[in-house]
Formats: structure tokens, sequence, C-alpha cells
């Protein structure tokens, strides 16, 4: 459905070189810290910067080859970037349904007042929930095939961050073709949501790995100096040095497990993943 | 396209107060210093201004990043700036012609000219749009403004150039002929001269956007 190649973009201070995939009727999700390169992903992707080399297909064209009519099937969230804020949801109504040939205006109205929003406030006044959840609503409701969410979730509460993962499940209940690219800073939304995570840091992708996988085959060392000394490092991933000896990430759980009884071996977490990935040696 | 023009009526809406206060402000100006057509010219420029102030709402707030992952593509997003202008000119002239129809009612003239009056405005808006927007497009709305003020005043400057050595630069000729004109030929000529700066200024301007990034 969509695939980056090897796109790169400079800047004086910072250097884009990565490449990803989201496959049809999967849920990809992109995690790196602020300024990791997610956001130049997403604008590269969306045709608002020019990249300086690699490709970019969308729907099997290139995106410069991208008609209106495909534009049609992208839903949009940027996290600082919307509806002109003097405009109201009365407003912005009829300028949706003149926009997309499929906006479906019974499903927006429902939603709409499902979710409590103020038909009549401009969208400046309304909280920074309500915000997302229009600019949600927004991207669901013209028959999207591809949504591509740049860190919906910033700035919102648990609740509200519960609400909106609802939201984007129905999208994916709707057509089991439906995908999803989303980036965020905050794993934890990541991890129930994606069927794969790519890793960003520094503009560079560290780690591409199905959630499950990550979840179950990867895993924390926390070793001694004389415990690493012994230990077969084949399988490690990084290795970060602590107070204590080393924390090392490894992708091989199990094998640990079995061979070194005495070691504590920690479940894959994410955000640990993340940290080792962009801070620990190898 | 249309979801565009429809987002900034949707936005024009938000200055209401401003374009009642100046129609008020033309149809007291019109009535109260006899110039009875006054309005026509006054409201169909600043009419045509507001097509401005739609670029800088859509720059606001980043905004212009989320616009152009909408169905729409850049140059159609130029194609509407302009229309948007237009529209906006022309219906603008139109309430100056109604301001200055009571004028003339008020102040017992008789009715003549209005139509002579509005339809050079139109070339006149045209002109003021191809020159305004692709400045608005390439620099913003800050920069865009000091930009604009800078070009209008080297132009007037120009002007006074031009005028004081009309003779060495041989002009006389040619505006002795542009006055031996009838106003039909003269309008038509006008509209010539605006549209084909229209034109060239609509290609710029979708080089401009072209060029961006957000």
């Amino acid at each position: 459905m969509l695939e980056v190649k090897d796109i790169q973009k400079t800047y004086p201070k910072f250097k884009l070189d990565c490449s990803l995939e989201v496959k049809q009727g999967q849920v990809t999700g992109l995690i790196g810290q602020n300024g990791s390169g997610k956001s130049t992903t997403f604008k590269a992707i969306l045709g608002l910067i020019r990249i300086d080399g690699g490709s970019i297909m969308l729907f099997d064209k290139p995106i410069s080859q991208l008609t209106v009519a495909d534009k049609e099937d992208v839903g949009v969230v940027l996290a600082d970037s919307g509806f002109s804020v003097f405009l109201t949801i009365k407003d912005i109504t009829p300028v949706l349904s003149n926009l997309y040939s499929n906006f479906d205006k019974e499903f927006f109205s429902k939603q709409v007042d499902k979710f409590e929003l103020p038909w009549n406030k401009k969208i400046k006044e309304l909280s920074t929930g309500m915000k997302v959840k229009i600019k949600i609503l927004v991207a669901m409701s013209h028959g999207a095939k591809l949504l591509i969410l740049d860190e919906p979730t910033a700035g919102l509460d648990v609740v509200a961050r519960d609400e909106l993962l609802d939201i984007l499940r129905e999208f994916l209940e709707k057509d089991e073709d439906n995908s999803i690219l989303i980036s965020s800073h905050i794993s934890s939304d990541l991890e129930s949501l994606c069927d794969d995570l790519y890793m960003i840091n520094q503009g560079k992708i560290v780690l591409h790995e199905d959630t499950d996988v990550l979840l179950s085959e990867y895993g924390m060392l926390k070793v001694n100096e004389d415990q690493f000394a012994k230990l077969d490092k084949d399988y490690l991933l990084k290795v970060k040095k602590e107070s204590f000896g080393y924390s090392c990430l490894t992708n091989q759980k199990q094998f640990y497990l079995e061979n070194y009884p005495d070691l504590v071996v920690e479940n894959g977490n994410i955000d640990e993943v993340i940290t080792m990935m962009s801070r620990g040696d190898k | 396209m249309k979801g565009l023009f429809v987002k900034d009526f949707e936005l024009m809406k938000e200055q209401k107060n401003a374009y009642l206060l100046i129609i008020a402000i033309a149809l007291v100006m019109t009535i109260w210093s006899k110039e009875n057509y006054f309005a026509i010219g006054f409201l169909g420029l600043i009419g045509s201004l507001f097509t401005l102030s739609s670029i800088s709402y859509d720059e606001f707030d980043n905004g212009n990043a989320f616009l152009f992952t909408l169905p729409i593509t850049r140059k159609g997003y130029v194609y509407e700036k302009y229309l948007f202008g237009l529209t906006i000119g022309i219906c603008f002239i139109i309430v100056g012609m109604m301001i200055s129809l009571i004028a003339v009612v008020i102040n017992h003239v008789e009715v003549t000219g209005i139509f002579e009056q509005a339809l050079p405005m139109l070339s006149m808006i045209i002109i003021a749009l191809a020159l305004m927007l692709p400045i608005q497009l390439k620099f913003g709305g800050e920069k865009g403004r000091i930009i604009l003020i800078a070009i209008i005043g080297a132009i007037f400057f120009l002007g006074m150039l031009i005028k004081d050595n009309l003779q060495a630069l041989n002009l006389t000729e040619i505006i002795q002929k542009l006055s031996e004109m009838s106003d039909v030929t003269l309008f038509l000529f006008s509209l010539l001269v605006a549209i084909v700066a229209l034109m060239i200024s609509l290609y710029s301007s979708v080089l401009i956007m072209e060029k961006k990034e957000f």
C-alpha cells in the first residue's frame, strides 16, 4: 500500500535516511524520540517536502503522480496542523462534502454528537482532546483506505487516548484492507494497535520488527561484570553500561533463559527497546 | 477546488464586521463627498484584497501543512485564490454600483456613467490581483505586505520618471493615441493588458507554490 525506499532529506543539522513499508490491512507504527525524524518522514510521504533521494510509492504509484482522487483515499492527522482554528465543525462540514466525493455526512454528524463535540464553537476554543477527535473524525469520514497519523495522541490524557484507539479499531474493522501508519513517542499506544513497528533514531530506522515478536522474543538481560564476561554475546543487539554492570538487549530471550538460568531476563518492553536502540552500544 | 472556495467563504464570515464597516464607510463617503462613483472603485479594490487575507488565514498556525494533504493540488490552490479574489472583487463592485445608485438618487443627479465607472474597475482588480497574489504566496502575510508597499512605491517612482521624460521616451504619441480611443476600445484594451498580466502572474504563482515546503 505504501512503500518508502531509501528516502533522504538533508537539513543543516539533520539528515533523514529511511525506508519503511505499510502493507494492506496492516497497522504500522513509527516510534522515535522528539526530533528523531518521524514528522519529516510523514511530510515526505505526504508530499509536503521535497526529498533529495529515494522513492515513495503510494497505491502503487510514485507520490508525484497521485491524483486528487487518489488523495481522497488517504486520511491524514498531523500533530501541529489542521483546519483553520477560526472555523467551527458546522463550517467544515460543507467544506468536507465539497472536497470528498465519498464524504459520509451521516457518520460524521453521528460521531460528532457521540463525542459531544460542539458544532458551533470555533476550533481554537476547544480542548486538546476535542481538537484531536475532530482531526481523527475528518480523516475517517470519507472512506479512506489508509490513515496517516502523526502523533495523534500527543497531549491527550489516558481516557482520551483510549477513546482514540477505539475509534481507530473501528476504522480497521470497517474493511479488512484498511491500513494505518501511525507515529508516536508513547509506545504503549502502539503496542496494542500495531502489527509491526519501526524505530527511528537520528533520521535512521534502527529497528523493524513485528510487535508480537518484539514483545515475546526481545528481552533485557541485567548482568554484573562477571556474568557479562562469561556471556555468549552473539545474540545481543545492544549493550549499555550501568552502575550494577550491564543492560543487554537481545532478540533471543529464550536462548538466554535456557542457557543461563541464573540471569535476570526481563520481558521486552518497547520503551526499553527504544532507549537501548538509541543509547546503547554494541 | 470547490471545497477550498467554500472554506474561504466560511473564513470570510469571520471578517463579516470588517466588510460591513467598509461598506458603511463607502456609503457615507460616496453620499457625503458627492463623488457619486467613489464606492465602485473603493469597494472593488478592497474586496479583491480579501483573498490576500484568506492566504494569511491558511498560513496561520502551520495550517498549510494540513491543507495540502487534502485532495487538492498546488495548482488548484493557486487558481482558487485568483478566482476567489475576482469573485469577491466583482461582488464588491456590484455593491459599489448599488451604493452609487443610492448616492445618485439622494444627491438628485442624473444616472449616467455607472457602467463606465464599473467596467474599468474590472481591469484594475485583475491587475491588482496579478501583482499582489504572487508576492503574498511567495513571502507570506507579514513580509508580503512590506514588499508590496515597496513595489507600489517603485511603480510610482517609475511612473514619475516616465512622466518627466515623456518627450525623451517619445510616449506622447502613444498617450495621444490612447486618449483618442473610444471608451469601449479603451476598456477592451485595458482588459487585454490585465488578462496578459493575469496569465503571467498565474504562471509565476503556480511555480512559487510548487516549490514551497510545509
